[in-house]
């Protein structure tokens, strides 16, 4: 997850280099920190650099991590040609190496070879048992076969062991998302507000798997994150605002006719559509009838 | 009855669909279709989808997204007298042509105010296959609910009642990949993240200028001029042959001189 600054940066990046402005190494290191998913912009612009035998010395000792990030980027656009001869100049400079052994696993899964991954990593594991990478690989590979249960079963058993990743919670909470498996989505995301309280957007997720799952409790409950989730954005975040007037009227179809008298609510809900109202009118004005519309849609109670 | 009905989708909003699904290609997308009903219920049914409007490529089973874009998009289009008439979804792995049930349940909704809805599913193989055939059809799987409250994929095999209204779809639609216009479709989920971008992409289209030619060499073809970043491209576009040529204004099937009009 990135933050809006650290995207901005990105992309100008990535803008610059492909209009031929310089700044590739910069772009590739700062993709590789985040942990970005851009792998045509980094085989293309990684291989540039790789090919050039200037600009490969220049980096130094850094040049096998190029490799490597190259190799990944070229797997994930199903290049395997160059992602071999990435691993082939690796395993000359790094023989007997544990993380090239990582990569040429790897590339049996790009090619579809799952067993004989499956095999590679056992053997891997034999080695180095505590390996976080490989255990979240036997996840991976189950996903990219459709087998979302298996998965689902591998990612539950490295929690068991490794409970403070968090990718592996978001990972986990998005397949019971996409399994519609909303009661355990909602574990994951209280999981991962446990260790990060002052993350807004797993405030957020965790609203809306609460507002899907339905229900008068759990549409407070997620009326609460929303209001966190927009305390902890400043009142900036688009998305709680939404959820805090789908909440309140949510809530108030449901309480039809039991009488509650709950000014505290139509008081959120009001602030967040005047919110949302002055954010329109500045920056997205065309879209401000729309938004009058639905807002007066939601709040027909 | 609906076995009778025709789908015709517009060129736009079928490019538009596909090109969102191109810019995530890691993760599952899925859109709306507007449109309406037209021609007369008794004879010739057609549900003409005018319109799309790509959704999200994140966490597509939950609601608040969703219900929010189904609100705003719905009141924006009844102004133009266009209803929400299907949903569009793309798997995240290539090789997944299921339909799983976020998609269902979304077009079991649909379904409760159009009853005609269409459900479309990408089929990456047949996009996959686009540059090497002359394939006229679209490259998704088309659903539609029968009597029997499932949804059941109306047939490939040449009884296809899902067509796009212009011919020549494809060859366009090849022609916004290799420029890689997908980088600019905006879909909900961007806009959620940042109010200023439009979900209704009205610059989208705006390079390639559209112009239908009368080709002369034969009187029911037609042929199609593209301007754009790409530079001119002429091609003359009959039923049975699609002929290309690059920057050259002669049409290499018909040899016959097109002006850009």
């Amino acid at each position: 997850m990135v933050s809006k600054t650290e995207e901005a940066r990105v992309t100008m990046l990535e803008n610059q280099v492909d209009n031929g402005g310089g700044g590739a190494w910069e772009y590739l290191c700062l993709v590789r920190k985040l942990k970005l998913r851009r792998s045509d912009k980094v085989l293309k612009h990684g291989l540039s650099i790789l090919n050039d035998p200037s600009k490969r010395s220049s980096l130094g000792p850094e040049e096998w991590t190029l490799y490597e990030q190259v190799a990944i980027a070229a797997m994930d656009c199903q290049c395997i040609d160059v992602a071999k001869d990435c691993v082939k100049v690796l395993q000359k400079r790094f023989p007997d190496s544990k993380r090239v052994g990582k990569l040429e696993a790897l590339i049996l899964e790009a090619k579809g070879s799952w067993a004989e991954a499956e095999k590679a990593y056992s053997n891997l594991l034999e080695d180095n048992p505590l390996d976080q990478v490989i255990h979240k690989r036997r996840a991976t590979m189950e996903k990219a076969q459709g087998n979302l249960s298996g998965a689902v079963e591998w990612l539950n058993k490295y929690l068991e062991i490794y409970m403070a990743d968090q990718d592996a919670w978001r990972e986990l909470a998005e397949i019971y998302v996409s399994l519609q498996m909303y009661k355990q989505a909602a574990f994951c995301y209280e999981e991962l507000i446990l260790s990060q309280p002052t993350n807004p957007l797993y405030h957020l997720a965790y609203a809306d798997v609460l507002y899907t799952l339905g229900g008068l409790e759990n549409l407070q409950s997620a009326k609460k994150y929303y209001a966190s989730a927009t305390d902890l954005t400043g009142g900036r975040n688009t998305r709680a605002l939404f959820g805090i007037c789908l909440c309140t009227h949510a809530i108030g179809q449901l309480m039809k006719g039991r009488n509650k008298d709950d000014k505290d609510s139509t008081e959120l809900q009001s602030l967040a559509a005047k919110a949302l109202e002055k954010d329109y009118k500045l920056i997205a004005p065309t879209k401000l009838s729309s938004l009058t519309e639905t807002l007066r849609s939601l709040n027909l109670s | 009855m609906a076995g009778s009905i025709r789908y015709e989708i517009g060129q736009n909003a079928y490019i538009k669909l596909i090109l969102h699904a191109l810019n995530h290609r890691t993760s599952a997308v899925n859109g709306l279709l507007l449109g309406r009903l037209s021609g007369n219920t008794d004879s010739n049914p057609v549900v003409e989808i005018t319109e799309s409007v790509p959704l999200f490529h994140s966490q597509i089973g939950l609601l608040p997204p969703l219900e929010i874009a189904l609100i705003q998009i719905e009141e924006f289009y009844r102004a133009q007298g266009l209803e929400i008439v299907g949903y569009f979804h793309a798997n995240e792995r290539f090789d997944d042509v299921e339909l799983g049930n976020v998609a269902r349940n979304i077009g079991d909704h649909i379904h409760r105010y159009f009853p005609q809805a269409a459900l479309l599913l990408l089929d990456n193989n047949k996009l996959e296959a686009l540059s090497k055939g002359k394939d006229r059809s679209p490259v998704v799987q088309f659903y539609t609910r029968d009597s029997s409250k499932s949804w059941k994929q109306v047939g490939s095999d040449g009884s296809s009642r899902l067509t796009i209204k212009e011919p020549a779809a494809n060859v366009v639609l090849l022609d916004c990949i290799s420029s890689q216009k997908w980088q600019d479709i905006v879909d909900f989920d961007d806009h959620l993240d940042d109010i200023s971008k439009d979900w209704l992409n009205p610059e989208l289209f705006n390079s390639c200028s559209i112009a239908a030619l009368s080709c002369p060499a034969t009187d029911i073809r037609g042929c199609v001029a593209l301007a754009g970043m790409t530079g001119s491209r002429f091609f003359c576009y009959h039923v049975m042959f699609a002929a290309e040529s690059l920057n050259s204004s002669i049409c290499h099937y018909c040899q016959h001189h097109h002006a850009l009009g």
